[in-house]
C-alpha cells in the first residue's frame, strides 16, 4: 500500500464449497440450467452476470449475533419502490437471533403472517428467476449458506408460473398455464367435490357410472370420507418416504407405494377402485403446481375441503371457497395484497396475470409494485416491424 | 373518521350486483309472473327504470357531500343523536332483511340439497361464513366479490342457455298479461329488490377516486339485465299458470336441461352457484350491519360485536313466524325495504338543507 513501509502477507485459502450446479426442484426444458449454491459471493456474482445494470444495488448486512451470517439485499435502485426497500431493510436489520443457518428460517422471520398456509415470500434457487423479478421491481435477499434466495413481495401469480413461462412461445405458455390452473383446481377441489357429489348430489352422475360406483363401493366397509382420508394420508406418507429414502430406491418407493399398496387396498376391499383414480389424479394435479411452498399449502387446505364436502355437499364446498378466499384476500406480502391483481383488481396494463401476452406487448411492470419506472419497453419494441420508408433498395434488400 | 381502507368501482359493482342477483335467482321470476302474468318480463324493465330515477334523485342531493357516508352526513347536519338514529334505523332495516333472507335461503337449500339436515345446522354454516366475512371487513369482502360474482353469473347464464330448447314464445301471450295496472303495481312493489342500493351510501368512503354515478348506474343496469333475462327465460320455459307454482325458478329450469347422455340433471350446478352467491351475500350484508353499528356507536374495533349480532340474527330467524308480520315476500317486508330506500333520500335532503360539506381538501369530485 502506498505510503506504508511494511507489507502484510496472508494465506488466502478459501472454504470448500459446491460448484454452481443445476436446479434440483425447479427444472425447466427451455432456460438456463444454473442454480444458486451456498456461497453468497457466488450467488451475487450469478445475478450480476445476468443483470449488467449499473443501478443493481447490493446492501450487505449481517444476521445472527453469534453466527454473523452474511446477508445481501439486492434491488435495482431506479426501479424498486423506495418504501418497499426501506421496509425490507428494516425487517432484515431488526432480526435478533443468535444463529441463523438457512433462508428458510429467515423467511419465517420476515413473513407477515406465520399461520397462513399460503406462502408470502417467494423462494427460488434459480438466478434467472431472481433476475427477472428484480427487473420487475421486486427485492431479493440472499443468505450465505443457503442456495434458496428470497424474493418479495410475492403474490399468487408468482406461485402459479414457472421460469420457463417467459422463455417459450405465446401459444405454448398459455396452453400450459391453462393446464396448470386446471391442475391446481383439481388438486384443491377434486376429493371434496367427489365426496359432495357421491354423498349429496348423486343426480349429477350419469346413471351407468353411478351403478359402477355403487357396485365398487358396495363391499367397502368405510364411508367415502374415511376412504379418502385414508388414501390421502397414505399418499402423503408415500411422498414423504420417497424424499427421505436415498438414491434409486427413492424413486422406486413411489411406484411400489402407488401400484402395490393401492392395488392391495382395493383387493382387501378397504377402498374402492374409483377412489384410487381420484387420489391419483389429485396427486398429478398437485405435482403440476410449480412452487413447493404453494403445493404444500394446497395439500393442507385440501383436507378442509374434504371435511366440508362431506358435511354439507356443494354448500360446504362453497363455504370453503368463501373462507379460503377471505383468508387469501386479507393476507399481504410486504404491503401488497396476496391476491393481486385479482383482488384488488389493479388498473395497470400488467400483461402476465392468468394468460401471458406476447413478448412485444409486455410494456409495463406490475403496477402493484409501484415502481419508479413502470415502462419496460415502448409500444413498438420490435423496430423491424416498422415500415422501411425512405430506404434505398428493393423489397428484398439485396441492392 | 377518515377511512384508510378502500376498494375500486368494479369491486363495489360486483358487491351490489350479487345482492340483487341472489334474490333474482331465488324468487323474483316467480313473483314477477304472479304479479304480471305472461307480461311479468316487463316488470324488471319498469323496476330498473324506477331504480334509475331513484338513484338520479339521490345522487342529485349528493353533490356537495364528497366522500361522506350517510352517518357522517347525519352527524354533521343534526348532531350525534341524528347519527345514532340513522345508524340504528339502517342497521335494524338491514337486520330484518338479513333475517328474512337467511331463513329463506336456508329453507331453499334444505329443499334442493340438504334435505336430511336440520335447519339449525344449515343456519349455523351460514353464520360461520357471515362471521368470517364480518371479521375480515368490507374491503376484503369486496375484493373477493370481484372474482366470485362473475363466476356465479356465468353459471346462471349457462343454465338459462342450456334450457333454450324448452323455450316457447307462445308463453309470452297475451303480451300485457294481467293488464297494465297489475304491471304498474307489480313494478312498484318489486322495487324492494333494489333495497341493497341503501348500502352504496355507506360504501362511498371506500371508493378510491371512483365515480359514485358509475358504480350506481352500472350496478343497476347489470342487475336489471339479469332480472330481465331470468324472468324472460322463466316465462318462455313455463306458461305463467305453471310458473306461479314453481318455487326456486332457476332450479326448476336447471332440472330441465338435457343435452345428450351426459349433460343432464345439472341442478346441482345451480346449488353450487346459489350456495356461493348466497353465502357471499349474507356475509356482505352482515359485514355492513357490523360496520354500521360500529361506526354509529364509535367503536374502535368491530370484531367484538360480531358474535352477539350473529346470535341475535340466528335467533330471530327462528322467531320470525311469531312476529306481527311474516317476513318473506310479504307486503310488509316490501314496504320496509322501500322505506330503506327512502332513508338515504331523507338524510341527504336534510344534509343539503344544512349545507353539509365534505372536509376533503382538494375536493374529490364524485360527479
Amino acid at each position: 500500500m502506498d505510503g506504508l513501509e511494511y507489507a502484510y502477507t496472508a494465506d488466502t485459502k478459501k472454504w470448500e464449497h459446491r460448484n454452481v450446479g443445476e436446479p434440483n426442484s425447479e427444472t425447466v426444458i427451455r432456460g438456463p440450467q444454473e442454480a444458486f449454491n451456498e456461497q453468497i459471493r457466488a450467488n451475487t456474482a450469478l445475478l450480476r452476470k445476468i443483470l449488467k445494470d449499473k443501478d443493481l444495488t447490493i446492501k450487505g448486512l449481517t444476521i445472527g449475533t453469534r453466527s454473523n451470517t452474511p446477508c445481501a439485499v439486492m434491488y435495482i435502485r431506479d426501479i424498486a419502490n423506495e418504501s418497499l426497500v426501506r421496509e425490507v431493510l428494516k425487517r432484515v436489520k431488526s432480526i435478533k437471533v443468535d444463529y441463523i443457518f438457512d433462508s428458510g428460517e429467515l423467511e419465517q422471520l420476515l413473513e407477515d403472517s406465520t399461520f397462513l398456509t399460503a406462502p408470502q415470500i417467494f423462494a427460488t434457487e434459480r438466478p434467472d428467476t431472481v433476475a427477472r423479478m428484480l427487473a420487475q421491481g421486486n427485492i431479493a435477499v440472499i443468505l450465505d449458506g443457503s442456495p434458496y434466495v428470497l424474493v418479495m413481495p410475492a403474490t399468487i401469480t408468482e406461485y402459479l408460473s414457472t421460469p420457463e413461462d417467459i422463455n417459450i412461445r405465446f401459444p405454448y405458455v398459455n396452453f400450459i398455464r391453462m393446464i396448470r390452473i386446471i391442475g391446481v383446481i383439481i388438486a384443491l377441489l377434486l376429493p371434496g367435490l367427489y365426496i359432495a357429489v357421491t354423498n349429496y348430489h348423486q343426480e349429477m352422475i350419469p346413471t351407468n357410472l353411478l351403478f359402477a360406483i355403487e357396485a365398487s363401493r358396495e363391499i367397502v366397509p368405510f364411508p367415502t370420507v374415511i376412504e379418502i382420508i385414508i388414501m390421502e394420508f397414505s399418499f402423503e406418507l408415500i411422498r414423504e418416504a420417497g424424499i427421505r429414502v436415498p438414491g434409486a430406491i427413492g424413486s422406486t418407493i413411489g411406484i411400489v407405494g402407488g401400484l402395490i399398496l393401492g392395488q392391495a387396498a382395493v383387493s382387501a376391499n378397504l377402498v374402492s377402485p374409483i377412489l384410487i383414480i381420484v387420489v391419483a389424479i389429485t396427486a398429478l394435479g398437485s405435482f403440476s403446481i410449480p412452487s413447493f411452498s404453494m403445493s404444500f399449502s394446497i395439500r393442507i387446505i385440501r383436507f378442509a375441503y374434504i371435511i366440508l364436502g362431506s358435511i354439507a355437499g356443494f354448500f360446504g364446498i362453497a363455504l370453503g371457497l368463501l373462507l379460503n378466499s377471505l383468508l387469501l384476500a386479507s393476507s399481504k406480502s410486504f404491503g401488497v395484497p396476496f391476491l393481486t391483481p385479482f383482488g384488488p383488481i389493479t388498473n395497470g396494463k400488467y400483461s402476465d396475470k392468468i394468460m401471458r401476452k406476447p413478448m412485444w406487448k409486455q410494456e409495463k411492470r406490475p403496477d402493484y409494485l409501484n415502481t419508479k419506472d413502470i415502462i419496460k419497453q415502448p409500444e413498438v419494441s420490435r423496430g423491424w416491424t416498422r415500415s422501411d420508408e425512405g430506404e434505398a433498395g428493393g423489397e428484398d434488400n439485396e441492392e | 373518521m377518515r377511512n384508510n381502507e378502500g376498494f375500486g368501482s368494479w369491486e363495489a359493482i360486483c358487491l351490489l350486483i350479487n345482492m340483487i342477483f341472489v334474490q333474482v335467482i331465488l324468487y323474483f321470476p316467480k313473483d314477477a309472473s304472479v304479479m304480471g302474468g305472461s307480461a311479468g318480463w316487463i316488470i324488471p324493465i319498469a323496476v330498473t327504470i324506477i331504480a334509475y330515477i331513484y338513484f338520479a334523485i339521490a345522487t342529485g342531493f349528493y353533490r356537495q357531500h364528497g366522500n361522506l357516508d350517510l352517518l357522517e352526513i347525519s352527524e354533521k347536519s343534526a348532531g350525534r343523536i341524528c347519527k345514532i338514529i340513522v345508524g340504528l334505523l339502517a342497521a335494524l332495516l338491514l337486520i330484518l332483511l338479513e333475517v328474512s333472507l337467511l331463513g329463506e335461503y336456508a329453507h331453499s337449500l334444505k329443499i334442493v340439497s340438504l334435505d336430511k339436515s336440520p335447519l339449525a345446522y344449515i343456519l349455523i354454516l351460514f353464520l360461520v361464513g357471515m362471521a368470517a366475512a364480518a371479521y375480515y371487513g368490507i374491503e376484503v369482502v369486496a375484493r373477493i366479490s370481484a372474482f366470485i360474482v362473475p363466476i356465479c353469473i356465468i353459471g346462471f347464464i349457462l343454465i338459462t342457455i342450456g334450457v333454450i330448447p324448452e323455450y316457447n314464445t307462445d308463453n309470452l301471450f297475451p303480451i300485457l298479461g294481467k293488464g297494465v295496472d297489475s304491471i304498474i303495481n307489480g313494478s312498484t312493489v318489486s322495487l324492494h329488490i333494489f333495497s341493497p342500493l341503501l348500502l352504496i351510501f355507506f360504501m362511498i368512503p371506500f371508493f378510491k377516486r371512483r365515480n359514485l354515478n358509475r358504480v350506481g348506474y352500472l350496478s343497476i343496469t347489470i342487475s336489471g339485465l339479469i332480472m330481465f333475462w331470468s324472468t324472460l327465460s322463466f316465462l318462455l320455459t313455463y306458461p305463467y299458470e305453471m310458473a306461479v307454482g314453481k318455487k326456486i325458478p332457476i332450479y326448476q329450469m336447471a332440472r330441465l336441461i338435457e343435452i345428450g347422455d351426459y349433460v343432464q340433471r345439472v341442478e346441482s350446478v345451480f346449488v353450487l352457484v346459489f350456495s356461493l352467491s348466497s353465502v357471499l351475500y349474507m356475509g356482505a350484508l352482515f359485514t355492513f350491519i357490523i360496520h354500521i353499528i360500529a361506526k354509529t356507536l364509535d367503536l374502535d374495533r368491530h370484531q367484538p360485536i360480531i358474535l352477539p349480532i350473529a346470535i341475535i340474527i340466528y335467533s330471530m330467524t327462528f322467531f320470525k313466524k311469531g312476529l306481527p308480520f311474516h317476513l318473506p315476500g310479504s307486503q310488509m317486508t316490501n314496504i320496509l325495504c322501500i322505506l330503506a330506500l327512502l332513508l338515504p333520500i331523507i338524510v341527504l335532503i336534510i344534509g343539503s338543507i344544512k349545507k353539509v360539506d365534505s372536509e376533503n381538501e382538494g375536493g374529490q369530485n364524485y360527479e
